[in-house]
Order: structure tokens, then sequence, then C-alpha cells
């Protein structure tokens, strides 16, 4: 069972510039008495989420669109455990799993048996586990005696296998995607979107952030449209699909539009 | 302290990544990570000479406290220095992973931990060329290490918060111990100050006493009481802060990256 529940989170990020992050104006503040302290505490801050409250049950499929910007990376990092909010509560049941970066640790000169270590080892699998792991991510890239020598002598090809077979081993309660995964030559490329549908499939709950209409109408059911950190529609993928990506393009009007009338 | 916990936990990580890390770096050379002690012992060599030769001081009782020293100041100075950085440089995984915080610093305390492991090999060369035994002393420095250990460790933690948060702190702690190699008996001995008041002043030093519970047994002669009251208190009052910290601040760490 997985669920997650946003209530009214909202998310601020400190932009740092040179200036803002040195200790100088922080001395400079306390010297001065806080007197600048008003021209001097120029931490500017981006609203990333505002207020956002939304549930999403056991087997729900998720997509996330918006332009860039819209907040969908925060939400996914929020999501993922990485951030937590400024305010508001997330309420996150199962472990969730970001399938973002493939080469996320990946030491090109290390071996590829290294490599495959380092990562499970990242993703919490040593011992006696790692050894079954490692037999089954050895078969998955079919890179045999390549496993021997380091990842940068690779070709792309193969080191997209490599990363690939790796990422994807795990079977996370919740799966959190940002685009499909790139995954090379065309004999892989057929095996490898097998995995990950059976990986979509299997997960409890799947959140897809993705640009590409058709690719979030094959996998998700449930739409959520973001912009400028806020929910602009939330509902059955086809509606939300619709009212995004076919114009007139711009968000339906909220309910209380006819409230002129009366 | 849950973040801690965790770190335990998955602790092989740390130790792979950090491991990793020193292999990296020397993966392609014959004599590897042997180049570290190889360099170590030049400079201990070069160093040893000379300034034994400028204090006038025999090199049976000059050499052990030069290497020792320089070995150990060596292995603080790099952990504190690269602590500094532990969340910087692992940017990547942090905004990537969920993972507890205190395993980068553990990442690089093992790093550095092994960079010791060959320096250390120096020890016994030393001692065999000087023809001396530390005698029964050398155990205390068992606890000496572990105490030693304990301190970088939570001064790593409170620094790789801070300096992720304020970038110049990197620069001042750099500066700082580059100031502190001098301030701490490494190159000179304490007993040659004896009796001027300047010792006193350096007795503030709380890297004198670090470095003389381990430094001091390892060259014969059991470290002051002193020593250890400053090295106990400062682990404890220390780790208090770095919990302390490390609490309040861990969840604002993934915005200042």
């Amino acid at each position: 069972m997985a669920s997650i529940k946003l209530d009214n989170v909202t998310i601020d990020y400190p932009v740092f510039d040179g200036k803002s992050r040195s200790l100088k104006r922080e001395v400079m503040n306390i010297a001065t008495g806080g007197v600048i302290s008003s021209l001097a505490d120029g931490v500017v801050t981006v609203r990333g989420l505002d207020s956002i409250s939304l549930e999403i049950h056991d087997g729900e499929r998720v997509g996330l669109i918006g332009h860039n910007g819209a907040g969908k990376t925060t939400m996914l990092r929020l999501l993922s455990g990485i951030y937590e909010p400024t305010s508001g509560t997330c309420h996150i049941e199962g472990e969730s799993f970001p399938l973002i970066d493939m080469a996320l640790g990946i030491d090109p000169d290390a071996t590829g048996r290294e490599n495959i270590r380092l990562r499970c080892a990242m993703m919490g699998i040593t011992g006696a586990r790692f050894r079954d792991y490692y037999a089954r991510i050895a078969e998955f890239s079919e890179l045999g005696d390549f496993l021997e020598i380091p990842y940068r002598t690779y070709s792309t090809g193969m080191q997209t296998r490599l990363a690939f077979s790796i990422s994807t081993i795990l079977k996370p309660d919740i799966l959190i995607m940002d685009e499909w995964l790139s995954t090379g030559d065309e004999h892989f490329r057929d095996k490898a979107n097998r995995r990950l549908a059976e990986m979509v499939d299997e997960t409890n709950i799947l959140v897809l952030a993705s640009h590409s209409r058709d690719l979030i109408a094959v996998n998700c059911s449930r739409v959520i449209w973001l912009e400028h950190g806020k929910v602009i529609m939330d509902g059955p993928s086809a509606d939300v699909l619709a009212a995004y990506f076919d114009p007139p393009h711009r968000p339906p009007e909220p309910a209380t539009a006819n409230a002129g009338d009366g | 302290m849950r973040d801690i916990r965790g770190a335990l936990d998955k602790a092989e990580f740390a130790l792979l990544l950090g491991w990793n890390d020193i292999a990296k770096r020397y993966r392609r050379s014959f004599f590897g990570g042997f180049w570290l002690t190889i360099s170590m012992a030049i400079l201990i060599g070069t160093l040893g000479l000379i300034f034994g030769a400028l204090f006038g001081l025999p090199l049976a009782e000059y050499l052990p406290h030069v290497s020792v020293g320089l070995i150990f100041w060596a292995f603080m100075s790099g952990a504190i220095t690269e602590g500094c950085s532990a969340f910087i440089q692992s940017q990547n995984i942090i905004l990537q992973i969920r993972l507890p915080f205190f395993l980068h610093v553990i990442r690089v305390f093992f790093r550095n931990l092994v960079t010791l492991g060959h320096n250390i090999l120096i020890y016994p060369l030393v001692m065999l060329i000087v023809a001396k035994g530390p005698g029964i002393t050398v155990l205390l420095a068992i606890p000496g290490f572990i105490l030693m250990a304990l301190n970088l460790l939570w001064i790593m933690t409170v620094l790789s918060v801070l300096c992720a948060r304020y970038r110049d702190l990197i620069q001042i702690v750099q500066n700082l111990l580059q100031v502190l190699f001098y301030a701490t008996p490494i190159m000179w001995l304490p007993e040659t100050l004896a009796g001027k008041p300047i010792i006193e002043v350096l007795k503030f030093n709380p890297f004198y006493h670090l470095l003389a519970i381990v430094r001091d047994p390892l060259t014969g002669s059991p470290p002051e009481t002193v020593s250890w009251t400053v090295c106990i208190a400062g682990a404890i009052a220390g780790w208090l802060i770095a919990l302390l910290v490390l609490g309040r601040s861990r969840r604002h760490i993934p915005f200042w990256l």
C-alpha cells in the first residue's frame, strides 16, 4: 500500500547570489545593529509550490504537466523526499524512488562491476542480496566481459545499457519519473521499454512528469497541470490533456466566473 | 539523531564511495595509493633533516615527533578541509536521492582514513631508523585516536552544514588551518618552549591536545591529563552542537545546494 497526501504545501526556495550567500552580509547585519538589514536582507525567495493540497491513492498513475518553471521538478523532489515543505504537511506512505538521472553516481573510471556495486549500495542493496542483484543486472545489460573494464571505455550505447540496467533493478512502491528514459540501440530499446512498462505496472503509484502528450496518455490515468506552483487542473487524463494541449490554450475559468450574474 | 542512525545503517555505501574516491585518483599509476606514502615520506625526511638541524635536536628525538605529527596533522586538516565541502561535493546525489546527510560526512572521513592508513606505514619505519620502541604507552594511542576521530566527525558535520550555506567559510577554515599548523607543536617541540609564557597561550589551541593524545603515546610518552580532559569535553560538547545544527538545518540543506 502506498499513498501520498499533501496538505496546503508551500515550498519557497532561497535564491542566493554571491553576496547574499556570504558571511560578510550577516556580520554586517549584526555589526550595524540591523539598521541596514532592510537593505541588505536581500535573499530573494522563489515560490516553487504554492499552497497545494492533493491526495494520490494506491494504484493511481499520475501525470504531471506544465510549462518550464511551473514547479514540476520541485514537486518531484518533494515526492522523492528530498525537499521538505516550507509550510504545510506532506505525508508519504511507502518508499518512493526517483528514476530521473540514470547515470547518477556513476564513476567513469571505475569498471562496470565496481559501478554496479556502488549504485547498488546507494540503493541499499548490500551483502548477500547484492550477489543476486549483480547477476540480474549483468545479465540484463548483456555486457559480459566488458563489465571488467572501465565504464569510460564503453560506447555510448553500452553506457546507457549499464546505467539503465542498474537503475531499473528495484521495484519501488512509488515510482517517480521525469520523462521516459532514453535507451540506446534498437534491440535494447524494445527490451528496455518492456522492462520499464513492467516497472510502471508493478509500482503502487506512478508519478510521471513529461512534456509529451502521448507518453502521458499511454501511462497515466490522472493528470495534474501545474503552473506557477499552483494546480491549474486535476482530473482524468483525457480532459486535462485536452485542456492543456488543444487550443485555445488557456486555463478553464474557475467556477466563480458566473458569480457576477447574481 | 535519526539521520545519524540511518547513515550508520548505510555506512557500507559511504565506505565504498570513500574508497572509490582514493582508488580513482591513483587508478592508472604503478604505485597506486602508495604515492601517498611516498610523498609523505619525502616530506617528513626533508623537513625532519632541515628543522632537526635548525633546532639542533637529536634525530632520535625529533624525527618520530615530526613524522607522527605531520601524518596526523595531514589527516586532521584533510578531513576538516574536505569536510567543508562534504555536501557541496555530493550535491548531485543529495538532490536526487534521499539519503541521510551524515552519510556524506562519513564518506569524506573514510576517504581521509584510507589516506592515513597509507601514511601510517611510515611510522614503524621511522621507529626502526631511530632504533626506538615506544613501549607499552603505545596502547594509549587507540583511545586517543578514537577521541580524535569523534572530535573530527563533529567538526566536519558542523562545517559541512555551515559551508553549504556560507561558502566563504571554506576559505576561512583553510586559512585558519594554515595558521594552526604553526600554532600546533608539529615542527617544534613543546619542551623547547617550556617555561615561556607563550606555551600557555598555545595550549588554548584545541589541536594541540587533539594531536597530543595520539602522538605522545606513539612517541613513547603518556599524554598530559589536561589533553585528555580537553578532548573528552570537546567531543561531548561538540556532538551536542553538531546534533543541534544538523537537526535544525537538515530540511534546509537541499535548498542551499
